[in-house]
């Protein structure tokens, strides 16, 4: 039987330990960033596993011959089919996706300790109540980042959208550099697929993110919803049957070289990737930062919540991976805003506030102790 | 778990209005403005190098003055308002210190403070305040408001905490745990956006009518409603010069009521969350807090959204002002020394020269020793009871704005 008072106990235990991670984040954001990730052991034989397949099926459909051979055909419209014929009997649009074997790894979340409860006759305080049972923690699999890989979406020739002389390809390399600041300031090392107004493609994007050995993967974009109005949302890999995101997911993916063949193969290979868990974490932690943040510049900013979609960029990294759309250009109150560099820096700390809460999340606290002082 | 060499004090730093309870048993409350002499003239007639509370809005002509948080939090990029925020905590702190009656001296590095800030404060917002409060305690521990309210309220287990002060409206779900980012909402449908609406459809109906902002919070701090009016709101204003009597219910009314859909559609959103064993638990166990939680008829109106849900009860807290900061020093007192070493805050800006320490505002709302921590645990209903000068608590948006 647990009385209030170890429930107050419990509480405050709970607050110690969560301001201990803030102040830790602050100073010992250097000793973390030295640590490299770390996978549980069992963590470990599947995520080789996972990785080994991924790797071997990317490797072999990044192969310069099929990369040639698919541009012959018109890619755009074979991701169109794919994103459509990979996901049948999916859920609602926005909604994740999930094969049996990622159905099983979610399903093997943590719930909260149950409790039951007697309370006073005015139903407002705990007068005694069961032991909570311990619960698993949800941060088994210990993690740390190093390395963050930061994706300005297009350049060069390819702008992205464009409106009234904003261009996606310039505002989404301001931000990136914003955050690049940011992060290196908390002792992350930060690699840029480009700094410069230069076309870069998916493919090389993709392997330039693997060959540096990048614990993360954040791909930044300027989002075109037309009537659906503004928004920001978080994609991280998965089918979707939504037509709007059908529609983007085809035009992110232009000119990646990748054939709907090399695609069956990598998702096939990847949805047993438990990166993929860890990249929905990462996009849940990225998505609410973005929005509780920029919603005080933009009140009225829809919060168009994380998503799955199957972007080049999600699939053919080897970490943890989300592609941002930090805002809308289709929208006349978003759109001016994305030229104030206020609004940018913004976004800019937004995405670097999600960053540290995943980045937290990998860094378990010690459990809170149920019984003793 | 009290260190008798330690004051634990609870700070709830409020947009509008800020409050610190302390261990000695003092309570204070001021208004959350810091201002600084424009110049070396309005320096020698004030004799003060900062003025801060009341005392700071009753002179701001000659003040460079500063609200320094918004919507809970310390304004971003302004180095004023780091300053400002910094002078306003190192006010309420040594009033505390000043607070202490035989107690032997007491310095900063023995004050440790539970701080509230909104429930959705970003971690970057939180490392500012902890920048903002080195040198002016030993040891810091933030949390998020309700979190403090519902602390000091025991309103643990199965309950919804709904504070709503003049930048934002905090939600919090207790489920016997710390409560997590899925148990919290932030809202900024809160007092100042109701000020700006009334401010605008007043201006755009009475488009010769001379008023001001603080104005139009005053007419919603002694007016407010949502649903039917009691009376015609009637407020006198210059129009050309010459007194002339308005009437802005209409306005009132459609300002407050403004903040009623965001607030019943979070409100519910969050009760679709909990377990559904537990639901009707949370919607009987709703404590509406804060100084705009006051409005008349607020809570009938969450109540009545709540009907479409199987109905619900909403407790409306009428003595808002400290709940918080009770709430806060409740936690204080229940750390014990080993979690506050843990929590320790560098002394690296110095605290020489700070002309608020014992200047002396009589503006504070001062309380009995002994009373807080009662009222902390079961102070509901409880009442500053106010010096001379102090702000007014009596009025429905007259207290605790956090």
């Amino acid at each position: 039987m647990t009385t209030l008072r170890q429930v107050k106990k419990q509480l405050v235990h709970a607050a110690v330990v969560d301001n201990v991670d803030l102040i830790e984040d602050r100073r010992a954001a250097r000793a973390r960033a030295r640590t490299r990730r770390r996978f549980g052991r069992s963590a470990w034989m599947l995520g080789v596993l996972a990785l080994t397949l991924g790797g071997v099926l990317a490797a072999w459909s990044l192969s310069p011959p099929l990369r040639a051979w698919a541009s012959e055909r018109g890619l755009p419209q074979v991701v169109a089919g794919l994103t459509g014929a990979a996901s049948p009997g999916s859920g609602a649009p926005g909604e994740p996706t999930a094969t049996a074997a990622t159905a099983a790894t979610t399903q093997a979340e943590p719930t909260g300790p149950e409790t039951i409860v007697v309370l006073n006759p005015e139903g407002t305080s705990a007068l005694r109540f069961d032991e909570p049972p311990i619960g698993v923690d949800q941060r088994t699999f210990s993690l740390g980042l190093r390395t963050v890989v930061l994706d300005p979406g297009h350049g060069g020739v390819n702008s992205g959208t464009e409106k009234d002389g904003l261009r996606e390809k310039d505002i989404t390399l301001d931000i990136a550099q914003r955050l690049e600041s940011l992060l290196l300031l908390d002792g992350f090392d930060v690699l840029m697929t480009r700094r410069e107004d230069v076309d870069v493609d998916l493919y090389e994007r993709v392997a330039f993110a693997n060959r540096g050995g990048g614990d993360l993967f954040l791909s930044i974009h300027v989002n075109w919803l037309g009537r659906a109005g503004g928004g920001v949302e978080t994609f991280y890999l998965g089918t979707s049957d939504d037509p709007r995101i059908v529609e983007l997911t085809a035009a992110e993916n232009r000119d990646s070289g990748y054939t709907l063949k090399d695609f069956r193969n990598l998702l096939d290979g990847l949805y047993v990737d438990l990166r993929r868990d860890e990249s929905r974490n990462l996009a849940q932690a990225v998505q609410r930062a973005m929005h509780s943040s920029l919603r005080e510049l933009s009140p009225k900013l829809r919060d168009r919540g994380v998503k799955t979609a199957p972007f080049v960029v999600l699939i053919g990294t080897e970490m943890p991976a989300v592609l941002a759309e930090v805002s809308s250009l289709s929208d006349e109150e978003e759109a001016r805003l994305l030229a104030d560099s206020t609004y940018r820096q913004r976004i800019a700390e937004a995405l670097h506030d999600g960053v540290l809460r995943y980045a937290a999340s990998l860094n378990p606290s010690p459990p809170a102790s149920s019984g003793g002082p | 778990m009290a260190n008798s060499n330690k004051l634990q004090v609870g700070i709830d730093l409020g947009t509008s209005r800020s409050a610190i309870s302390s261990s000695a048993g003092q309570r204070y409350v001021v208004e959350s403005y810091v201002g600084w002499p424009l110049d070396m003239v309005a320096r020698k007639v004030l004799k003060r190098d900062v003025l801060i509370g009341t005392e700071a809005l009753q002179n701001r002509p000659m003040l460079d003055l500063h609200r320094p948080l918004e919507r809970g939090l310390i304004k971003e990029g302004s180095e004023k308002a780091e300053m400002a925020v910094r002078e306003l905590l190192r006010h309420l702190v040594q009033l505390a210190i000043d607070g202490m009656e035989g107690d032997g001296e007491i310095d900063f590095a023995q004050v440790r403070a539970v701080v509230g800030v909104p429930a959705e404060a970003l971690r970057s917002s939180k490392k500012n305040l902890r920048k903002a409060m080195d040198g002016l305690v030993g040891s810091l521990m933030i949390v998020s408001e309700p979190f403090a309210v519902a602390y000091g309220l025991e309103a643990l287990l199965h309950a919804m905490i709904i504070d709503i002060g003049a930048g934002t409206a905090d939600f919090c779900v207790m489920n016997g745990r710390y409560p997590t980012e899925d148990d919290q909402r932030t809202l900024t449908a809160a007092g100042d956006s109701i000020d700006a609406l009334l401010y605008s459809a007043v201006r755009e109906r009475f488009p010769e009518a001379a008023f001001s902002t603080h104005m139009v919070r005053g007419w919603k701090e002694d007016h407010s409603f949502v649903g039917s009016a009691q009376t015609p709101v009637k407020v006198t204003v210059p129009v050309r010069g010459k007194p002339t009597e308005i009437d802005i219910t209409r306005e009132l009314k459609v300002a407050c009521e403004s903040i009623v859909p965001p607030l019943t559609e979070t409100m519910i959103d969050l009760i679709s969350r909990v377990d559904p064993e537990y639901q009707e638990r949370v919607r009987n166990n709703i404590v509406l807090t804060g100084g705009t939680g006051l409005i008349r008829g607020l809570g009938p109106a969450l109540e009545e959204a709540l009907e479409e849900i199987g109905g619900g009860r909403v407790r409306v807290i009428q003595d808002p002002v400290f709940v918080g900061s009770d709430g806060g020093l409740s936690i204080a007192m229940d750390a014990p020394d080993s979690d506050w070493e843990k929590l320790g805050v560098p002394a690296s800006q110095s605290l020489q020269g700070s002309s608020s320490q014992g200047g002396g505002s009589n503006e504070n709302a001062k309380r009995p020793a002994s009373s807080p921590l009662s009222a902390a645990s079961g102070g509901v209903g409880s009442r500053s009871s106010a010096a001379a000068g102090a702000p007014a608590t009596s009025g429905p948006i007259g207290a605790d704005e956090s």
